[in-house]
């Protein structure tokens, strides 16, 4: 007997059945017209289904990117309409209790944050969406995304001296992989749209999709202008600017009076600009490093609470007297602009400035260092030119230098000059000032490099176990041992063998090389076909030589080495294999490691290898590794 | 490559009176003393000796060229010693040696020192040439002989 719910099941099978057939009778074109036959058939023959929804996800993305980073704008704003005193102070006036009080407050609430949640805390920062697409196939857990839009807001908008943009970018990002999870989009995908949804946000955020695609391109990819996330990256961030525009209106941040963009003789100028904006920028890391020193190594203080208060309530005390301070900083920014702060006062501001964003954000503040370097930027170009005119009599424009100043210090402590550039035209919605923009900026960044060799997120990254220093080439020969490659079937004599015996093993050896040793057994060096053509050419030399003569010197690895160090030296040398020793003390030949093993290897591992393509193994360089 | 007059100077030739040839190696080298060739003359004097000791240079046609690449060395250079009587070299055809050609590199002068000995050889196979060397009567003579390769 069929129960009631029996035959409910039958039916709800039946239905299925025929919903199934028709499924497969459109699928094969069955019942269509004939035109539409023939497009439907061109549509499954093409690969245009994948453009096809390559631009709608790209679409979703924006939209979704877009949303949440009006939200976190809005909530950001609010919050600052409230809370930063030099809004309060046009009012009715602000207590100075109250205005020391309100950072400290948001960093109580901040500090239990990361106290509560210290997994989700701890990815904070652009570094980790970088990690997040690299290292996780982009996959960022809607918690984290969740926990980095409000903590970014508690922390800026009870006054921390950081930017939106990190905050920014974590969040579009998290909804890129949010959307890739909703859809069950493939890994591949979902690498994709988390990196371009970065780029959406900051488009959204700041207005600017340019830049946005260029945060994206710079930052997030790594400057890999081939990247299949490219295209997706420029929809997503025109969308977003799109709904930004929509819902929060055309707006500008910065209200920039009428300024002279000076002459060609202002370029010594700017370039002493440059060169300054390069110096704010080491310092900033420098005052990083050295509060880090102080928190991490001396103080060995853990706790959020320990690290963050005392940063607050000593910014609370600096706050009274310099308001400015609070927050973004925006308004200070037009406020300079407007000529409405003292040239002594701003230098006292950019050190303080600079100072604060190093200590909260070594502290545990939550926020970026885009806004704060534009800020930064402006009070170093306005107080530069400003201090050039009184002291040489010189007529630069200070809003010009302000502005210049910009590109400067975001080029320097973000190492992004392409990002800066456009960011800082998009933002002043200026054309006029590009040129010492672009100059400033590329000499700030420059000066940058020379010091450090590398840019902020490749540094940042190696802390983290992730080598990108090669300019985003895959390292994955660092990631396996000599020992694991190398080959023990080698050619070795002795020092004494004479020339014309040599000359047979030379003649049959694989490799062309055939390594020399002493009497100890030794490695003295290597003897190699193409190094000796002068002795085979000449006949008379084969009765004069030794292999000892013509031996050369050789660089060596050892079996812990890793392949990648096999390779610098094999090409430094210009040699085609290079010997494995047992320690570089002892030198006693163990195997050889070939050119052309490598190479096979590598080729290998990169089939293999997506994933984990730009993991360091710590254990293998003797480092320290991040939390150990 | 520069021609072989350029590694060698009027300086560095000398008329040998020794007739054991380690003693012969050691009195040639001594020419480079005070000179720019060789930081470290006992250095350089040991790795001759010792090369010498694994395979005699002796090459025959009463020639022998004595060689070591050193770090000490800093330009490439070669001394030419002369010996009327002649000097047991064990050489390959058994002959007494009359013409020591003692070639002193740096250790990174591999293809330069190679050259060098192969052009020497090759120069020095020349009977005649090899004649008028050992029976020039002073060293501006001999160096003339190397004008002319």
């Amino acid at each position: 007997m069929i129960g009631q719910y029996g035959r409910a099941n039958i039916n709800r099978a039946g239905s299925m059945t025929i919903r199934r057939k028709r499924y497969r009778n459109l699928l094969a074109g069955e019942g269509l017209p004939e035109f539409q036959k023939k497009l439907r058939e061109l549509y499954l023959k093409s690969d245009i289904s994948r453009y096809i929804a390559h631009i709608i996800f790209s679409l979703i993305l924006g939209l979704f990117a877009g949303f949440a980073s009006v939200v976190f704008y809005y909530l950001l704003n609010t919050a600052g309409r409230y809370l930063d005193p030099v809004n309060a102070t046009s009012k009715d006036g602000v207590s100075p209790v109250i205005i020391f009080i309100i950072p400290v407050i948001g960093g109580l609430i901040v500090a239990t944050m990361t106290r509560v949640f210290p997994a989700l805390a701890r990815e904070k920062g652009v570094v980790n969406v970088i990690k997040a697409v690299i290292i996780n196939n982009g996959l960022i857990p809607l918690k984290v995304t969740v926990f980095h839009l409000f903590a970014p807001i508690i922390s800026m908008g009870f006054g921390a001296p950081l930017g939106p943009e990190g905050p920014a970018a974590k969040i579009g990002s998290g909804m890129g992989s949010f959307m890739s999870q909703i859809f069950r989009l493939n890994q591949r995908d979902m690498r994709m749209y988390t990196a371009a949804g970065a780029g959406a946000a900051i488009a959204a955020v700041f207005n600017a999709p340019i830049a946005g695609v260029f945060f994206g391109i710079e930052v997030i990819l790594l400057n890999d202008l081939k990247n299949q996330a490219l295209s997706a990256l420029i929809i997503s961030s025109v969308v977003a600017d799109i709904l930004s525009r929509a819902l929060l209106g055309n707006h500008h941040i910065f209200h920039i009076p009428v300024y002279n963009t000076g002459s060609v003789w202002d370029f010594p100028f700017f370039l002493g600009l440059g060169i300054l904006c390069g110096v704010c920028s080491l310092g900033f890391f420098a005052a990083r490093g050295f509060f880090a020193d102080i928190l991490d190594r001396k103080l060995r203080w853990k706790n959020p609470y320990m690290r963050l208060i005392p940063v607050t309530v000593i910014f609370g005390l600096v706050l009274i007297k310099y308001h400015h301070l609070f927050g973004i900083g925006y308004n200070s920014i037009n406020e300079v602009l407007n000529g409405r702060v003292a040239v002594t006062t701003l230098v006292v501001l950019l050190l303080l400035r600079l100072v604060f964003m190093a200590l909260f954000l070594e502290a545990g503040a939550y926020g970026g260092t885009f806004a704060p370097s534009l800020v930064l930027g402006v009070f170093l170009g306005y107080s530069f030119a400003s201090i050039m005119n009184y002291f040489f009599n010189t007529s630069l424009d200070p809003v010009t230098f302000a502005l210049v100043g910009m590109g400067g210090v975001l080029a320097g402590v973000n190492s992004i000059p392409l990002t800066a550039i456009l960011l800082v035209f998009e933002v002043t919605n200026d054309y006029h000032f590009i040129l010492p923009l672009m100059f400033v900026s590329i000499i700030a960044y420059l000066s940058m490099i020379y010091v450090h060799k590398e840019t902020v997120y490749s540094k940042e990254l190696r802390k983290t176990g992730i080598d990108v220093s090669r300019r985003g080439e895959v390292d994955l020969l660092g990631k396996i041992k000599v020992q694991d490659l190398k080959k023990t079937d080698f050619e070795a004599i002795s020092y004494r063998t004479p020339f014309r015996d040599l000359l047979q093993i030379l003649m049959g050896s694989l490799s062309g090389d055939v390594f020399v040793v002493n009497d100890k057994n030794q490695l003295v060096g290597v003897v190699s076909l193409k190094e000796v053509r002068q002795a085979i050419v000449s006949k008379d030399l084969v009765d004069l030589l030794i292999a000892g003569d013509i031996t050369v010197p050789v660089p060596v690895v050892t079996e812990e080495d890793q392949v990648s160090v096999a390779i610098k030296k094999i090409e430094t040398y210009d040699i085609e294999s290079i010997p494995v020793v047992k320690s570089e003390t002892e030198q006693f030949i163990t195997g050889v490691l070939t050119h052309q093993d490598i190479l096979a290897a590598y080729n290998t591992m990169l089939n293999a290898c997506e994933i984990d393509q730009f993991i360091v193994d710590y254990s293998s360089r003797g480092e320290t590794g991040p939390g150990q | 490559m520069k021609g072989i007059r350029e590694y060698t100077d009027v300086k560095y030739i000398s008329k040998l009176k020794m007739k054991n040839k380690y003693k012969a190696i050691e009195e040639l080298a001594q020419v480079f003393k005070d000179s720019p060739v060789c930081a470290n003359l006992d250095e350089l004097v040991t790795a001759l000796i010792e090369r010498e000791k694994i395979m005699s240079t002796g090459i025959g046609f009463g020639i022998a060229i004595p060689h070591a690449k050193i770090k000490s060395v800093k330009d490439i250079a070669f001394a030419i010693g002369i010996s009327k009587k002649g000097i047991n070299f064990d050489s390959l055809d058994g002959k007494p040696v009359h013409l020591i050609i003692l070639v002193a590199a740096g250790e990174r002068q591999h293809k330069d020192y190679l050259k060098l000995l192969s052009r020497i050889m090759s120069y020095l196979k020349n009977e005649p040439v090899r004649q008028r060397i050992i029976n020039a009567q002073n060293s501006e003579e001999i160096i003339t002989q190397f004008d002319e390769e």
